[in-house]
């Protein structure tokens, strides 16, 4: 039976079991190229469990002081949710209804003075990185009806730069992507699109959540905690005070 | 003083106090466990202050999310689990940091491709050889792409099994197994003949 190079590791490592590790054994006594690999990645091994523990000092004190302290909501994700709010009233105003997309072109004013009851939610762009248009028509002239409701502080509109609102970063295996679609859950949000044992199969998921704006620092700093992220795009926000958050999950099954 | 007890809570145990938001519960897991993680983070990124802040992010992440932990593996693995991704996350950042700032390395910076490997002959004693090679096994280890990192300080550092390692990770076995081949004969490339003087003067 032959015997990988990796296969000296393994068996440096005791990962292989008795007939096996016997196998190997006999392969490194009889072959120089193996022997020599094993007392190369032998020495390694010592070097690597040799190297000092790092000093380290306690680090219960500094947090469990931050536990103490409400969860901060630092510069970059109060930028974020400034813009996935800001792009969200942008979109409300903008986006076409799904069933006529020749209303596509409609100015921005009919979408307002007709709120939706129950309107069919628009489907996700086919695109990660969903650029948001501004309104065509200056928001100032939008008309409004006698009875309407007043609308959204609109101004904030103009401040919406003309790029995406993405966040990245990676899930790395699915364990942790269904960890994500629990805390959206627990966030107060909910998963139109659920994870599905298919989808993880594919290697890519996707979680969509609508999720109250004021929940999402705080979902975002728990993702955050499960790590690396490919990408996540907002559609903005909703009704409600709802934000829909689009989470693209990468589900590793081998090497990256 | 600490009372001694022959009660000593499980993990279990006090993960489930930690989640119904008992304190103390969480800096008694944090005290079983943060040398680990702390050797964790300060192996993979290469420096103990970096790694301090990073393993403090860790554990304040945990508590964030331990609502969310189900037990499926041990508190040890989903801890390193988390600091791992964060390193990998500090990493990923730094480098796009570098990159946005389009700083150049230089052939004497220490990111650069050449390693100043001691040379064995030239006189140094025996503990002054070690500590070189100490210095330019991490440089090394450093050098390594993340995935490749990742194993080895898992395998060699924190003394986890392919099967651990496989799990944390959330890749197969056999990969667990490849990474390690290759990292270690990348490390050796490097080390050269430094590392036999270095073991004969150790």
């Amino acid at each position: 039976m032959s015997v990988s190079h990796a296969d000296v590791d393994a068996w440096l490592d005791g990962d292989l079991d008795p007939v096996r590790a016997a196998e190997v054994a006999r392969a490194v006594d009889q072959d120089p190229t193996l022997a020599a690999i094993a007392d190369r990645h032998r020495a390694i091994r010592l070097r690597l469990r040799a190297l000092p523990a790092p000093a380290g000092r306690d680090l219960r004190a500094a947090v469990l002081a931050r536990i103490g302290a409400p969860r901060p909501r630092v510069g970059l994700r109060v930028e974020w949710l400034g813009l996935a709010v800001a792009a969200g009233a942008v979109l409300w105003i903008a986006w076409p209804a799904p069933p006529a997309p020749s209303t596509a072109s409609s100015p921005a004013a009919l979408r307002l003075v007709s709120p939706p009851v129950a309107p069919p939610v628009p489907p996700l762009p086919e695109v990660h990185e969903a650029r948001v248009p501004r309104p065509a028509a200056p928001l100032a002239s939008v008309p409004s009806e006698p009875h309407a409701t007043p609308p959204l502080p609109l101004p904030v509109a103009e401040e919406v730069p003309p790029a995406d609102v993405v966040l990245t970063w990676a899930l790395p295996d699915a364990a942790d992507a269904w960890m994500a679609h629990r805390l959206a859950g627990r966030a107060g949000g909910h998963v139109p699109v659920p994870l599905g044992a298919g989808d993880l199969d594919d290697g890519a998921a996707s979680l969509v959540v609508e999720v109250p704006a004021d929940a999402l620092s705080d979902l975002v700093t728990d993702l955050q905690a499960l790590g690396t992220v490919v990408r996540a795009g907002t559609d903005g926000l909703l009704r409600d005070g709802l934000v829909r958050v689009r989470i693209d999950v990468t589900v590793q099954t081998d090497g990256r | 003083m600490a009372l001694w007890s022959p009660f000593r809570a499980s993990d279990d145990e006090l993960v489930r106090r930690a989640r119904e938001g008992d304190v103390r519960a969480f800096a008694d897991l944090m005290e079983r466990h943060q040398a680990r993680v702390l050797q964790l983070c300060a192996r993979f990124l290469g420096d103990e202050g970096l790694g301090e802040d990073v393993a403090q992010e860790a554990f304040l992440a945990a508590w964030n999310a331990l609502g969310g932990f189900r037990g499926d593996s041990s508190f040890s693995t989903w801890i390193q689990r988390i600091a791992l991704n964060r390193c990998r996350n500090r990493r990923m950042a730094d480098r796009r940091r570098h990159r946005d700032q389009h700083v150049v390395i230089g052939p004497s910076d220490e990111d650069g491709p050449d390693l100043d490997v001691p040379d064995p002959g030239v006189g140094p004693d025996g503990a002054r050889l070690a500590d070189e090679v100490d210095a330019v096994i991490e440089r090394g280890l450093a050098d390594l792409d993340d995935e490749h990192r990742a194993v080895l300080v898992l395998r060699d550092v924190q003394d986890l099994d392919y099967e651990e390692i496989a799990t944390l990770l959330g890749i197969p076995r056999g990969t667990v197994k490849s990474r390690i081949h290759r990292a270690r004969a990348a490390l050796a490339a490097v080390l050269g003949a430094t590392l036999p003087a270095a073991e004969r003067a150790s």
